[in-house]
């Protein structure tokens, strides 16, 4: 354990290369960010380092042989859905950094620009602070409610009466300090609990179900 | 994709390196793709050509010396609002990717790295396509309402009867193939018509207090 490990930051890596991780670390460290980090390489160990660590943020390679930054995405929403994951990634060849983005990551930054790194952790974490209010359910119903569903079939989906459920959107409404449905949407997409996208995605996540919040809207 | 056989994209570039605005041009041509350029270094410039060129695409330089690149997004949002904006800059640079996009930027392309950039640009486009279908009221409703004004709210505001109002939000949201209103919000959030909502301290404050701790 390093020391000043209460003010530490929790962070989970999902990354192959063990020298890439030192290097992340002595940034945080010199940038006055102590950090712990657990690094992963597949899908059940991030699940479980999830679990185990309950870390602050996520950090991921863009894509490793396993996985890609979708895949924990994936895992973050379902497991610690108020966690940010910020992709950290030198290799965008395939994808646009804003692509990435709309995607639910928090950002993107460049291997060889780390000094970015710790100023982005404290902004992703300070625009969940209000988020870290909600329950779990609370957050389900947030993001049925902000994908587009209705109380009656998110009542459905989860298996609640629709009482509980506009009771629960009530709620979490007044723990957001929110009033109006418009803001909710909005700041759900800014911490990645629904995501912006075309009209043809968006037409597609609603007929297909959005099981996974994270579908993929690329160029379309 | 069929990017060669797609109608011309109009680009405007504001950047004042040459070279640099060259080697773009380059990169997209190479790429095969049919794109009208024309540029701008400052403020007035860059309002000018907005109104003149009507480009489909903004490509900026993060800083250049007479305008930075939130200077560039305001024009924009004032004078071709939903024209996406993609930031191309250096290494050195005092935000990322994800400031950049809440901000209202399409994407962020570093200039050592450009490979992406035919793709965002093809997209951004893309994503706007259905955009066309609307007349000027109905995006400036659909602006409204993704800002969240209720229906009499954008009826004052653009000196309408709720009942046109209604007309307008019903037709347009027809038109784009959603049902939802959380959906037009999505997309009104995709193509740059409302920003996303970051918390302010009071957002928090309020909440606290109201949270009774």
């Amino acid at each position: 354990m390093p020391p000043g490990d209460q003010q530490a930051v929790v962070l989970v890596l999902v990354e192959e290369s063990e020298s890439d991780a030192e290097l992340i670390l002595d940034h945080l460290r010199q940038a006055g960010k102590p950090a712990i980090l657990k690094r992963v390489e597949t899908r059940p160990a991030l699940a479980a380092a999830m679990r185990e660590m309950e870390p602050d943020v996520v950090l991921s390679e863009y894509a490793l042989p396993l996985m890609n930054f979708r895949d924990a995405l994936t895992i973050v929403q379902e497991t610690r859905p108020h966690t940010p994951l910020i992709v950290v990634t030198n290799r965008l060849r395939t994808e646009d950094s804003g692509s990435c983005v709309r995607a639910g990551a928090e950002t993107v930054i460049g291997k060889s620009n780390l000094r970015r790194l710790a100023i982005a952790i404290d902004q992703a974490i300070e625009a969940r602070e209000p988020l870290r209010r909600l329950t779990p359910r609370q957050i389900q119903v947030m993001r049925l409610a902000t994908q587009g569903y209705r109380s009656r079939e998110i009542a459905r989906t989860l298996r609640l009466s629709e009482k509980t459920v506009e009771h629960h959107r009530h709620q979490l409404m007044r723990r957001l300090g929110l009033v109006s449905y418009a803001d909710l949407v909005r700041y759900a997409v800014r911490v990645g609990v629904t995501l912006a996208a075309s009209t043809t995605s968006i037409a597609y996540m609603l007929t297909h179900g959005e099981a996974s919040p994270i579908a993929q809207d690329r160029a379309v | 994709m069929n990017e060669g056989s797609e109608k011309e994209i109009r680009i405007l570039i504001a950047d004042s390196n040459e070279s640099d605005v060259s080697k773009v041009v380059t990169l997209l041509r190479d790429a095969q793709m049919s794109i009208a350029v024309e540029t701008a270094q400052s403020e007035e410039g860059l309002a000018n050509t907005l109104r003149a060129f009507k480009p489909d695409v903004v490509l900026s330089e993060y800083a250049l010396p007479l305008l930075d690149y939130r200077t560039t997004l305001k024009v924009v949002q004032s004078i071709r609002p939903g024209t996406p904006v993609i930031i191309i800059s250096g290494p050195l640079r005092e935000e990322d990717t994800g400031s950049c996009v809440r901000a209202g930027a399409e994407s962020f392309i570093s200039k050592l790295n450009m490979v992406m950039l035919p793709a965002a640009i093809i997209g951004a486009v893309a994503a706007r396509e259905p955009l066309l279908k609307l007349t000027s009221r109905q995006i400036q409703v659909m602006r409204l309402v993704a800002s969240g004004y209720r229906t009499h709210e954008v009826a004052r505001e653009l000196k309408l009867s709720a009942k046109t109002v209604e007309s307008h939000r019903h037709q347009l949201m027809r038109k784009l193939g959603l049902e939802r209103t959380a959906c037009l919000i999505r997309y009104a959030i995709r193509v740059g018509f409302a920003p996303v909502l970051t918390p302010s301290p009071v957002l928090n404050r309020t909440a606290s207090a109201n949270g009774g701790s």
